[in-house]
């Protein structure tokens, strides 16, 4: 169980995230929504310890995390920044080695690189990748790591058509397996599609948690249920 | 140990690729081997024939103290914009915090491998200078020169992490090098002014120790390297919100181009007013970099260098009225040459311009482009240069000064002319941070020869500095001009390969 009290970051003048709380289960998958400059990936960058938090607690199964929380927590960012000297392979291997994977990732390796159409490049540098194989070496590099937590900023940018189904199925099978999600995104067809709960933000504030579909109003559709609420 | 071999099989895979994209590109790798080798016999050239030119340790006070006094200016400033008054520059890539925020690494390692990264990347500007510089420090003990001198360096680089890690708790120690900088031009001013008091400090005279290899100096020396280093991984702890705020950062400044260097990195994120500009075509560029410059750091540190340049030129005048005897020229001739230094060997990068179509389609041809954007990136230094050589020329021939200040303004804007077509030769940053560096300084020498030909010719027959000064200043303008001119007709219609050859 991944529980978040009070989380609060301000920024000079401007608050980010004010006061938030929440909670995600094992297994469940979480999407956060909101407008652009709603907080969403200043609580994700706090969640994993690359922003500080001014106030709030993030806990782990009952255990407050401390500032090395990315090791339970990991981070797959909207903009798929990697090595442009490594080639696909060498940032698993290097993820593999610094997080301390025990022995035998390497089959786990091949087949990540297999779902995700990347066996081809396994041996292009990252200055040579297109946006979306970028993406699935982010991806394919953190899920080696086998952290329990995964955040996913805006996944689905950048990534084709299939793409976007891959890593779909590939949430739902991670969340089976006891993981926790949570996917920030834009696509509110792949948020709904992705999980049945959702969490909105505006101006840093939490105004809604709960059930994705109970938002609705007769006859809405999901673009017109976010600008109601986020307007 | 594991978390050793992960660090050592990053970088080692990064080395071993980019070598690899070095060595399949037949013109880079001639860059590479070409200069790694005349660095070579230099370096052995310079450790076993000593040449008996000039040697720093035979000067005496005043200038020994004043010479240790615009060491520490240049350090203190150095400093001061490097750790962007109190940033941590740590991190050159997002990616970095990434994958080692959630990596088993401890961090007290991690703080390590960056500052031997540090002294990786700067290597080529270390190496070069302690072979180049050493020579005129020591008489007959130049190996204890480089160590001497390659322990400068390495103190100046190590300096940047744990004084901005410390500048995390306190506001105290962002001021710290600017600090420094103040003192050192006051040293400066006053070993002139002041000579007896000042020179008993013995600045000087531990500076030439140094310099002259002597052994208890460098022990000395060394010790605070060490001491710097432990001093890092005393304060290595929650260091990952800074270590990627600062990939951030660095990240926004290149965005916005490098025109403007340091002096462009963003202060905040607050929002500012919109502004507007009667600028057009070409002439927008400049109206761009004072833009970065007013929302960036760089208005803060061009006060700091306001304040240096006015103490100096007032130095500089005070002295040459009181002393005569060329005071003036030889202050000049020291710090010009370091400005230029300095200017030459900043990389250019274009690419966040280059790539895209909207640069292209602007008024103006590529020409006038480019030598607006050298014009524009050189501002700062053309400023503190100007500024220094008015109030210079205000105390001692109003009358004069003018022609100076055209004149050394242009020498900065050529130095970067030059860098324009070092970029347009060698664009990939690798490239540019190594071996371009040394071609940038060989070529802006080769560039200068003419002029000082020309300037001295001129200058005996007209019986006149001036008209010499002004004949030299043509001759280097209209080189800053070809060079600028050749990196058009390099870049022209190639700026999507350009700047894909930068990441390279």
């Amino acid at each position: 169980m991944l529980n978040v009290r009070d989380l609060t970051k301000r920024f000079r003048d401007t608050t980010a995230v004010d006061d938030l709380s929440f909670n995600v289960a094992a297994g469940e998958v979480l999407s956060l929504l909101g407008p652009n400059g709603a907080g969403k990936t200043t609580t994700f960058l706090m969640l994993c310890g690359l922003v500080r938090p001014d106030t709030g607690v993030i806990s782990w199964d009952g255990t407050p995390l401390g500032p090395r929380r990315a090791r339970t927590i990991a981070l797959i960012p909207e903009n798929p920044e990697v090595y442009p000297s490594l080639t696909v392979w060498e940032h698993i291997v290097f993820s593999a080695r610094s997080c301390d994977v025990p022995d035998g990732w390497e089959v786990r390796a091949d087949s990540l690189l297999e779902r995700f159409d990347l066996a081809d490049k396994r041996d292009t540098v990252g200055s040579a990748l297109s946006k979306g194989m970028k993406q699935k070496t982010l991806i394919a590099a953190t899920l080696i790591a086998d952290s329990p937590v995964l955040l996913f900023d805006e996944p689905m940018i950048g990534l084709d058509p299939a793409g976007q189904r891959e890593l779909r199925e590939m949430i739902v099978d991670l969340s089976k397996s006891g993981k926790i999600i949570v996917v920030s995104t834009h696509m509110l067809e792949a948020a709904h599609a992705l999980s049945d709960r959702a969490l909105i933000l505006k101006a840093g504030r939490k105004i809604y948690d709960g059930d994705i579909r109970k938002l609705a109003q007769e006859n809405e559709d999901l673009e017109s249920i976010f600008l109601r609420i986020t307007a | 140990m594991k978390s050793i071999a992960a660090l050592w099989y990053l970088d080692l895979h990064r080395a071993r690729n980019t070598i690899r994209a070095i060595v399949r590109s037949p013109a880079r790798l001639l860059v590479w081997v070409f200069i790694g080798l005349w660095l070579a016999l230099q370096l052995f050239q310079r450790t076993h024939m000593p040449r008996q030119v000039f040697f720093f340790h035979d000067l005496a006070d005043p200038y020994a103290t004043g010479i240790a006094g615009l060491v520490l200016v240049l350090f203190g400033l150095s400093l001061a914009l490097q750790t962007g008054f109190g940033r941590i520059m740590a991190f050159g890539d997002p990616v970095d915090a990434l994958f080692l925020s959630r990596s088993a690494i401890d961090e007290r390692l991690v703080v390590l491998w960056l500052q031997l990264r540090q002294l990786a990347l700067n290597s080529w500007r270390i190496g070069f200078s302690a072979v180049f510089v050493s020579v005129y420090f020591s008489r007959g003990n130049p190996v204890g020169a480089i160590a001497g001198l390659v322990g400068v360096f390495v103190l100046l680089d190590l300096l940047l992490l744990p004084t901005a890690l410390i500048a995390r708790r306190t506001n105290m120690v962002k001021y710290l090098w600017c600090a420094i900088a103040v003192i050192g031009t006051l040293v400066f001013v006053g070993a002139f002014l002041l000579p007896a008091s000042i020179g008993e400090l013995g600045l000087g005279r531990a500076l030439i120790a140094i310099w002259h290899g002597d052994r208890v100096a460098l022990a000395i020396l060394y010790a605070c390297i060490l001491a710097v280093i432990a001093g890092g991984l005393a304060r290595a702890n929650d260091v990952y919100p800074e270590f990627y705020a600062s990939a951030r950062w660095l990240d926004t400044a290149r965005a916005r181009g490098r025109g403007g260097g340091l002096f462009s990195l963003p202060a905040s994120s607050k929002v500012t007013r919109s502004g507007s500009t009667m600028l057009r075509g070409p002439w927008v560029e400049i109206w761009k970099q004072l833009a970065f410059l007013r929302r960036g750091n760089g208005m803060a540190i061009m006060v700091a260098g306001t304040i240096i340049a006015l103490a100096l030129g007032i130095a500089g005048g005070v002295g040459q009225q009181r002393a005569g005897g060329g005071f003036a020229l030889i202050g000049g001739l020291t710090l010009l040459p370091l400005v230029l230094l300095v200017q030459t060997t900043r990389s250019v990068s274009l690419a966040q311009d280059i790539s895209k179509p909207l640069w292209w389609m602007g008024d103006g041809s590529v020409f006038a482009k480019l030598a607006v954007w050298t014009f524009a990136s050189s501002l700062p230094a053309v400023a503190f240069v100007a500024l220094t050589t008015a109030t210079l020329f205000a105390i001692i021939s109003p009358a004069r000064g003018l022609l100076y200040i055209v004149c050394v303004s242009s020498a900065v804007v050529v130095s970067r002319a030059v860098g324009m077509l070092g970029y347009a030769l060698t664009p990939s940053l690798i490239d540019q941070r190594g071996p371009g560096m040394v071609i940038r300084i060989l070529i802006f020498y080769a560039a200068s020869i003419a002029p000082l030909v020309l300037a001295v010719t001129a200058g005996f027959f007209g019986r006149s500095a001036d008209l010499g000064v002004a004949c030299g200043s043509l001759v280097f303008a209209g080189e800053g001009a070809v060079c600028v001119a050749l990196a058009a007709v390099r870049l022209r219609g190639r700026g999507l390969e350009v700047a894909l050859a930068e990441s390279s």
